[in-house]
């Protein structure tokens, strides 16, 4: 790569996003490691000491993979995309920089308290209070410098830009989340809905709703079809924002269905008729990027195979999730290992797929190429596909066994289903190879970037070149 | 500037709308004691908090609260154990479930044991 096609105007925007995306890996092998951990503990207890936590285990991989892994890497994205569409660079490295630390400190704290015992019980919600106030805080300094960005930037930016709106709520919708989950002594009823009301917005109004937004950005960019070249209308993009402002808070409820759940009859119907509408934005979005990957201008690279990946089990995730929302599947597949298989889906199928494409693609802005040969790039795609894939089925299998099964006793069921365990466990090993694969396909790709002596982290490549 | 405000202003309206709404409407037309044994009374408030707090709810789940499929359903315990085999199944532990003994005061798991006690209605099929 040549010195003098770099563009240094995103300094401080280049230094702090690529902290965010290149330590985000490091925690999705944590991830994993624990996932296996758990998942040999429930075939094989008597291998462990039982003074191991399986509670604090299971906290951990739950907020690893929500506040470490995925977060992480949004944030990373986030602090990449908006000064680029701002085009102002972001206002405070500083700031940028200590947020950075912060998310370590915080994780390494909420590791150490939940293997402490120090467990709230409420999924996804573990950590314990004053953690809660440090990540209020984390989002804060987050929240204001990229607002102080948009702002600084207010007149560069276009009318309506889909990335930008998608972008700014689903940080929104993060911040209010979590003060309402964690800063309302909720009881009774009301602790239960909240308890879903946090894990529903977490998933689906954060992740979900920044990947859309990202892509907007990165996937028209990728396929050179940016502005008057987009081949979709761009009245879409508007009807899919709004059917997902409408759509996502209601459909909550649908985590709320059960026979005696403590929600009344209209409350359920909301919950499963919004989440049936949820296919409405589901599918806008699966045309809009379907149509850039299939009218592309450039070669696609290895995170083009990632965005088809992403969006073929975006559409798989929201058809399984509006499905199990009806009552009559629900009493099916409630608390069954179906669940289990439908959160990998959705976080490792759906936003893991769309983390690794947006991940490459930034990465390749910075070093010059999103993959150090075709060969690595393409061990980490298929070992990881097979890996999820192979967690997945077996444990969509497992789930039908357990709901035809439903009423007979535990261990019965559990012995009937343990084939299946046993195939996640192995599939899970397949899985950390994958994500080791990653590891070193970057680390691959920067000291490759550094021995030409190019100097990363402050500059951007104007061409880059597509290795796969 | 004016469009984000616009747009994901009235995102965020939609959101506190729903979550007030929701909230404040969820237990409505539903009878007073629609939950005994499992929510709602006494018992079962200080029981529900040491559940929440210390962990239980993790990996079970009663009457549809959370979604954890790690270990047994609570719903019908009562049926299955006694007071005297839950409280000994918390203090022990099994092969995978952890022993309560030092992590909970006697008081916390003789309430427990007295609250589990009472669930005794399997999971109804609709």
């Amino acid at each position: 790569m040549a010195a003098n096609t770099v563009d240094t105007r995103y300094e401080n925007s280049s230094n702090v996003a690529s902290k965010f995306l290149l330590t985000s890996a490091f925690y999705l092998v944590v991830v994993a490691i624990v996932g296996i951990i758990m998942a040999l503990m429930l075939v094989r207890p008597d291998i462990f000491p039982n003074t191991l936590n399986f509670i604090g285990l299971r906290a951990i991989h739950l907020q690893a993979i929500i506040f470490g892994w995925l977060t992480m890497a949004i944030f990373g994205a986030y602090y990449h995309i908006i000064p680029r569409i701002a085009k102002t660079d972001l206002v405070s490295r500083k700031l940028g920089n200590l947020h950075y630390y912060l998310m370590h400190v915080a994780i390494a704290a909420v590791v150490v308290t939940l293997l402490m015992g120090q467990n709230t019980g409420r999924e996804y919600n573990e950590p314990v209070w004053y953690l809660s106030v440090v990540v209020v805080i984390i989002w804060l300094l987050f929240f204001g410098n990229i607002m102080a960005t948009i702002i600084k930037g207010k007149n560069n930016i276009p009318k309506f830009s889909p990335a930008l709106v998608f972008m700014v709520l689903s940080a929104l919708y993060l911040g209010i989340n979590y003060l309402w989950s964690n800063f309302i002594p909720w009881t009774g009823v009301q602790q239960n809905l909240n308890v879903w009301t946090w894990a529903h917005n977490a998933v689906n109004g954060w992740f979900m709703f920044s990947i859309q937004g990202i892509f907007y950005y990165v996937v028209p960019k990728m396929t050179g079809l940016e502005g008057k070249d987009a081949p979709y209308p761009h009245f879409l993009t508007k009807l899919h924002f709004i059917a997902v402002a409408i759509f996502i808070p209601p459909s909550v409820l649908h985590h709320l269905l059960y026979n005696e759940a403590p929600v009344n009859d209209f409350w359920k119907y909301m919950g499963e008729w919004t989440s049936v509408g949820m296919l409405i934005p589901t599918f806008i979005w699966f045309y809009i990027i379907l149509v850039c990957i299939k009218n592309s201008k450039k070669p696609l690279g290895l995170s083009g195979k990632f965005v088809l990946a992403t969006i073929i089990f975006y559409v798989m995730n929201c058809l399984q999730g509006s499905l199990q929302s009806i009552r009559f599947v629900n009493d099916y597949t409630h608390a069954t290992q179906w669940v289990i298989g439908h959160a990998h889906l959705a976080l490792l199928g759906f936003i893991s797929f769309g983390v690794f494409s947006f991940t490459y693609w930034i990465l390749g802005r910075y070093y010059g190429a999103d993959s150090y040969s075709v060969k690595l790039g393409n061990l980490h795609f298929w070992t990881v596909l097979v890996g999820f894939l192979g967690m997945f089925i077996p444990l969509t299998i497992a789930g039908l066994i357990e709901g035809s099964m439903r009423g007979t006793e535990f261990y019965t069921i559990h012995e009937a289903i343990l084939p299946y365990l046993n195939a996640r466990v192995v599939f899970g090993f397949v899985a950390l190879f994958s994500f080791a694969v990653y590891l070193v396909n970057i680390w691959k790709v920067i000291t490759a970037a550094r021995a030409t002596g190019f100097k990363p982290q402050s500059s951007e490549v104007a061409g880059i070149e597509s290795v796969n | 500037m004016k469009s984000i405000i616009i747009w994901s202003g009235s995102g965020v309206l939609l959101l506190l709308f729903f979550l007030v709404l929701s909230f404040s409407t969820a237990e409505q037309g539903l009878a007073e004691d629609h939950g005994a044994p499992y929510w709602g009374t006494e018992l079962a408030t200080k029981g529900q908090d040491i559940a929440i707090r210390k962990g239980c709810l993790t990996c079970h789940s009663y009457r549809g609260q959370l979604g954890a499929a790690t270990g047994p359903t609570l719903d019908a315990v009562g049926l299955r154990l006694n007071e005297q085999a839950i409280e000994a199944f918390i203090r022990n532990g099994t092969q995978i479930m952890p022993s309560f003994e030092d992590k909970l005061t006697d008081e916390e798991i003789k309430t427990l044991a007295q609250w589990l006690s009472t669930f005794k209605s399997p999971y109804e099929e609709r």
